[in-house]
């Protein structure tokens, strides 16, 4: 600054820098060479107190009196940079401190939350719970997606810890060309968190699971699903109900489309569902959750009615077997392309009765029976070892493929009394949720 | 800084910062990460904050970003101060900024955020701001403060964030931050005065703002000096909180009611129901309540459903009493949930309402049905609509008040289906495809506009909750006119005579009746005002229940701790109010007066208590004198006694009373003309005219008659009870005739007398003596109240103190039917002395003062 002019201060160009263009940020001090630069700086000094309001003042440097002019300007001028650096070190040192010390805490933190992550993994194998369910109406007309045709959902909650969304499909579309594009976004943030491409030829009837690899965070905002249909023939999804509300319709009169939410710990990632598709770009998953909603799915398989039966009470499948007869459940396409291993939990609910045997087996899907309650014929391999529990006692059960499963498989939870002895009664065999890994993860 | 870069900076962004030394970083990274395809300048408000911290880190960030983030320290003036700096700054300096943002130093934006507010401003140039939903960090929260925006509620709640970008047209236009606000809410006062320079807001629902709470705030100081910081903007905003202000912001942004005419199968959205907002069919009224429903804090529908047939409405209107109805049926529906009015035939000349909470079946017949919204709702939310229907029965489940109005014959009312027509439209809604999604709460903010749902409230919260009269000021001058009965008095006589008056000097008069809830109100009464009223207010006590008294005359119960907010609400409206010996109604006059209504307080006479002391609503209003106007007294003797007693002489406007009636001067001359030529042998005809109570002095009545009688004497009384009081003496009885009401009865009966004799023991300014006079009638009278200023002893009738009454009259009597020309003459003085006074002219000096006080007020 060389300047003063009333109220005005310039630069060396000459450039209005003073009160009208904020504080000058690089002013070192103000260099009096002469009484009438000791005049100008009272002036400058009053304006920078009261413009500004600094109490401190315009620091000077009076060189009025000096004999050797330019070695003590230019000795000023070096003591107020050094000691500028200096503070400017300080500062620096200090936020490196500060930031030290948050690395730290953040270490610390990100240690304790996988510590956690594994143990919630542990206890409740990772399980998304279900929070919202906008049920599908059939008696409504379904909402039809023409080929390049887009529609966005609002959905009906927050997105925080949001890990998979449902949509229903009326029917599977005639062409099995083209592809589903469906994309997750955020307002607040205007940007999208997942996308989709979901080949035509695996749309089916019936719901659609898209899942996160990892929940959302824990900042919460409005998640809007858009879906761009790419397809050759018309696609038809399942509505749910009207509501007067056009931010939650997809669109203009339309109701809601039928929806599922499933929510996680924020932020955290979890084994994805087996009937989960994952989202694009996200790394392929070693886990797959075969949990409470595909236990809640299972079919009986046995000759025996009513055998196969899901307790909320138990969160597990119960897989009632009455005499060495193989009782059995079948979760369909629960065997995912890539999986070697399945194991999960197994008790038999009761406090005394016969020991029970338990076994995992899976078939290819392609090759179901059109009778539910007949098993088919497992292949080498594709059956786990029978694993035999008295009353009341938890177990690992393990099923380890030779070979990575190349295409989609059913899931078969067998059960039978141990030796020849037939229950009086059915004996209360609970299969838990699993877990099935591919075999990047099995590889290791 | 290049020229260039300047160009591109459309918003400034500008952050007060006042010990918010290291939050402050978060704030400006948060403006530097901006996503826009515009330039952002961000200047930083140090207002004196006396942390180093503060300024080194300002500087720093403008050193390392030049041209962008400008730094301006300056002495603390709080944050208005701190903000207008910032403002004018960025506005003198950056000609090219378009919208300014106010970003508080501890809180935070996402990325996309002003450009998404930018592009909203674009989209909506009715929109002088954008506000956003308020998304808190720290302590977690999320508000949502959508729907659209109004100002109705703004003057309720503050619904803008600061954290709003706002177009510099709204700065240009001399809005500035209030620095007087220094304890908070200077966003609240700043945004009331946008909206008061004719801007309007809007919510961006997904702005992007991120608000940081902490569990102590500036917010939370200012909750607790909420009603100081509240009361002074109110003081600023005057004009925004005004009754009239805020009814025309609820029938622009929130009408009070929705009215389903069954007849038309329509749906009137209005708060006043003689005006309209909105007109909807039954499906897109449907889909307004459903939305509702799903989200009230955003979706407004009317706080009350009305139903009614538009001829039912018609006949309301006919009966002037179709506002009256909205506002009693509300009030009803207040206490009950459902209301209803029911239009049955009454007497000739008389209206009168019952209130009945146990109607056993009679509700079926109304005509008109409300019901509060919320109530509805419920039931639309019930599985079973079993409840609901059985409004249609004698077992009526739901609490229901029935208002039963009685209307003089001719109006004809028929039988009304409004129940029916409800609960059919009860059965629309349930069946609306909306109801199920409805029901299901989607948004994940917490609606914060509560008062979305009862905007109706604002406005009663300015009138001591009491239910506002649902009624649009029109631009004429209405004046109230208070009683608290109505039969066949003289104050009531003169009230009648003041609407006349008022009606030919501009004035749009409406009745009010404060106590009784069944009056006589003539077919006269009815041509003349504009509405008919009834307060019916059980509590309500002209008299009596006081604690204590002043200058001896107790002032009423109602008066001093009454429920006031029934009679404010109901007068609100008005543009004067007159109370004619209106009573405890004195005690709400303050407040009328501070709501810019002229109050005027009309007196007659002082009563007398029973030891003969004087008593009653002049005193009364003497006690009130602060809260009236003006005085209106009906006699310039009284003016004299108001002045006497301390009422100031430029609040004193004379109305001194008139005849109450018109006489066309043909008839007048007709009349003198017939009386000349009456056979002197014939009795002298003496008559008796008006109310019969004591006051009247029947007693000394009784024995002139007793002393004067046939063949000399020919006599008539004439005139009903007002006042149970002691029974007739026989001689009086024996003569009494009905009431006359209409005026050619009336010149009848004073074209038969010759005499007209009041020994009253107190009066005022009696108009039938007036009347007489008129006439030609010459009257015996006592000299008590203002009796004198118009009968002066052997000039134009016969003036006698009131001791010795009966001989003196007596005497007179005797001389007139004597002296026939005596008689003569007395009568053509008293014509003559007469024949000027008209109402018009006595009631012009007293709407010349309320004209005046229409123009100062307009001034102010």
């Amino acid at each position: 600054m060389i300047g003063v002019d009333g109220r005005a201060f310039h630069d060396l160009e000459g450039n209005l820098i003073g009160p009208a263009q904020g504080l000058p940020g690089d002013v070192l001090c103000f260099l009096a060479l002469s009484r009438s630069a000791l005049e100008a700086h009272a002036i400058a000094d009053r304006l920078w107190r009261v413009e500004f309001g600094l109490t401190d003042g315009l620091a000077l440097e009076d060189h009025t009196r000096a004999r050797n002019r330019e070695a003590e300007v230019f000795a000023a001028i070096a003591r107020r940079l050094s000691s500028q650096l200096r503070c400017s070190h300080a500062g620096k040192t200090r936020l490196m401190r500060e930031v030290a010390l948050l690395r730290r805490d953040h270490d610390n933190m990100q240690g304790a939350f996988a510590s956690l992550e594994a143990y919630f993994h542990r206890v409740v194998r990772s399980e998304r719970s279900l929070t919202m369910t906008l049920s599908p109406d059939p008696g409504l007309p379904a909402l039809s997606l023409r080929p390049d045709d887009e529609i966005e959902q609002r959905l009906p909650e927050d997105s925080l810890g949001l890990s998979d969304i449902g949509i229903c499909l009326r029917s599977a579309p005639v062409s099995g060309a083209g592809n589903l594009r469906v994309t997750l976004e955020l307002l607040e943030d205007g940007e999208a968190v997942a996308d989709w491409v979901i080949p035509a030829y695996q749309l089916a009837e019936g719901w659609l699971r898209l899942s996160l690899a990892r929940a959302l965070g824990p900042d919460p905002q409005t998640a809007v699903l858009r879906l761009v249909w790419e397809g050759e023939s018309e696609l038809r999804l399942m509505p749910s109900m009207p509501h007067p509300d056009p931010r939650f319709t997809p669109r203009f009169g339309a109701p809601m489309l039928a929806l599922r939410l499933w929510k996680f710990v924020p932020g955290a990632q979890a084994a994805l569902p087996v009937d989960g598709h994952p989202a694009q770009l996200a790394p392929m998953p070693d886990e797959w959750n075969i949990g409470l909603s595909a236990l809640r799915r299972a079919q009986n398989a046995s000759p025996e009615p009513g055998a196969v039966e899901f307790s909320d009470l138990r969160t597990g499948l119960f897989v009632r077997p009455k005499s060495d007869a193989v009782a059995a459940a079948r979760i369909d396409g629960a065997g995912r392309p890539g999986m070697v291993h399945i194991f999960g939990g197994v008790k038999t609910e009761q406090e005394a009765g016969p020991e029970v045997e338990y076994a995992y087996a899976l078939a290819p899907a392609s090759a179901r029976k059109r009778v539910a309650s007949h098993l088919p014929q497992f292949d080498q391999g594709r059956v786990s070892d029978w694993l035999r529990l008295p009353p009341n006692e938890w177990r690992e059960l393990h099923l380890f493929l030779d070979q990575p499963l190349a295409e989609p498989h059913d899931l078969y939870l067998l059960s039978r009394v141990a030796g020849k002895s037939a229950a009086p009664a059915p004996v209360e065999a609970c299969f838990f949720r699993m877990i099935g890994k591919t075999a990047k993860v099995a590889a290791e | 800084m290049s020229a260039e870069v300047l160009s591109r900076d459309r918003v400034a962004v500008v952050v007060p910062i006042y010990r918010h030394s290291a939050l402050l970083i978060e704030a400006i990274e948060s403006v530097l990460a901006q996503e826009a395809e515009f330039g952002i300048v961000l200047i930083l408000v140090n207002d004196g904050c006396p942390f180093a911290e503060t300024e080194a880190t300002c500087l720093d960030y403008a050193r390392v970003h030049p041209g962008r983030v400008i730094y301006l320290p300056k002495p603390n003036g709080g944050l208005s101060d701190a903000r207008n700096r910032g403002i004018s700054f960025a506005l003198e300096t950056f000609p090219e900024v378009e919208a300014v943002y106010l970003l508080d130093a501890d809180n935070r934006l996402r990325p996309k955020a002003l450009a998404r507010a930018l592009a909203a401003l674009e989209a909506h140039p009715e929109a002088g701001w954008v506000y956003p939903n308020i998304d808190m960090f720290g302590q977690r929260y999320a508000g949502d403060y959508g729907g659209p925006y109004s100002r109705l509620l703004h003057a309720q709640m503050n619904i803008c964030e600061a954290g709003s970008l706002i177009r510099r047209a709204v700065f240009e236009a001399g809005v500035v931050f209030d620095t007087s606000f220094r304890k908070g809410f200077e966003d609240w006062e700043f945004f009331l005065s946008v909206a008061a320079a004719g801007f309007t807001g809007m919510n961006l629902e997904d702005f992007g703002f991120l608000y940081r709470k902490r569990p102590e705030s500036m917010l939370r100081e200012a909750e607790r000096e909420g009603a100081a910081i509240r009361l002074a903007m109110r003081e600023k905003h005057r004009e925004a909180f005004r009754p009239a202000t805020l009814m025309r912001l609820e029938q622009a942004e929130a009408p009070r009611f929705a009215i389903y005419l069954s007849d038309r199968d329509e749906v009137v959205l209005s708060s006043d129901p003689g005006q309209e907002t909105e007109r909807l069919s039954p499906e897109a009224f449907s889909q307004r309540i459903w939305l509702s429903q799903s989200d009230p804090s955003r979706h407004p529908s009317p706080p009350f459903m009305v139903v009614a047939t538009e001829a039912g409405l018609e006949q309301l209107e006919a009966a002037k009493m179709l506002h009256w109805a909205f506002w009693a049926l509300e009030a009803a529906a207040d206490q009950k949930g459902v209301s209803a009015l029911l239009l049955q035939p009454g007497s000739e000349g008389r209206v009168s309402l019952s209130q009945n909470d146990r109607p056993e079946g009679r509700q079926v017949l109304a005509n008109v049905l409300m019901i509060r919204t919320v109530l509805l709702r419920e039931t639309l939310q019930d599985e079973s609509a079993a409840w609901i229907n059985s409004l249609a029965s004698a077992a009526c489940q739901p609490a229901i008040r029935l208002l039963e109005l009685n209307l003089p014959p001719q109006s004809a009312p028929v039988a009304g289906t409004a129940v029916f027509s409800f609960l059919s439209m009860v059965q629309r809604l349930r069946a609306s495809p909306w109801r199920r999604g409805a029901m299901m709460q989607l948004g994940w903010r917490k609606g914060d506009i509560a008062i979305r749902e009862a905007p109706h409230l604002i406005l009663r919260r300015e009138l001591s909750d009491g239910v506002a009269y649902p009624r649009l000021r029109d631009g004429g001058r209405h004046v109230g006119i208070l009683l608290p009965l109505i039969e066949f008095g003289g104050v009531e006589k003169v009230a009648l005579n003041f609407v006349r008056a008022l009606r030919s000097w501009g004035f749009e008069p409406h009745l009010f009746v404060l106590e009784r809830s069944d009056a006589a109100i003539s077919e006269e009464w009815r041509a003349l005002v504009g509405s008919i009223n009834f307060l019916a207010d059980p509590a309500f006590r002209a008299w009596g229940g006081g604690q204590g008294a002043y200058l001896g005359t107790e002032v009423p119960g109602w008066a001093q701790d009454g429920a006031h907010g029934r009679l404010l609400g109901m007068l609100h409206w008005l543009d004067v109010v007159i109370s004619f010996h209106g009573g405890a109604a004195a005690g709400v006059m303050g407040q009328l007066r501070r709501l810019g209504i002229q109050t005027v307080s009309s007196l007659h006479l002082s009563d007398l208590s029973a030891f003969g002391r004087p008593v009653g609503n002049t005193y009364l209003s003497t006690a009130y004198e602060h809260a009236f106007d003006y005085f209106a007294p009906c006699s310039h003797q009284l003016a004299d006694w108001c002045h006497a007693m301390g009422i100031p002489q430029d609040k004193i406007v004379a109305v001194p009373n008139a005849p109450s009636f018109p006489l066309p001067a043909e008839i007048a001359q007709a009349s003198l003309r017939q009386r000349a030529g009456r056979d002197p042998a014939e009795p002298l005809r003496v008559m008796y005219l008006g109310r019969l109570d004591a006051q009247k002095g029947l007693e000394r009545l009784a024995e002139v008659m007793t002393g004067a009688e046939a063949p000399r004497f020919d006599w008539r009384v004439i005139g009903g009870a007002v006042m149970a009081g002691a029974p007739l003496p026989a001689v009086v009885a024996r003569h009494v005739e009905p009431v006359l009401t209409s005026p050619e009865e009336l010149i009848a009966a004073y074209d038969w007398a010759d005499v007209l004799v009041l020994l009253s023991g107190y009066e005022g300014l009696p108009l039938t003596i007036l009347e007489a006079m008129r006439q030609g009638v010459v009257v015996i009278g006592t000299d008590v109240g203002a009796v004198s200023e118009v009968l002066h002893d052997g000039e134009n009738g016969v003036l006698l103190p009131l001791e010795g009454a009966v001989r003196g009259c007596l005497s007179a009597l005797d001389r007139l039917s004597r002296d026939r020309a005596l008689l003569r003459r007395l009568s053509e003085r008293a014509s003559a002395d007469m024949n000027a006074r008209d109402w018009v002219e006595v009631v012009r000096p007293l709407a010349q003062r309320l004209q005046a006080g229409f123009k100062s007020a307009a001034q102010k």
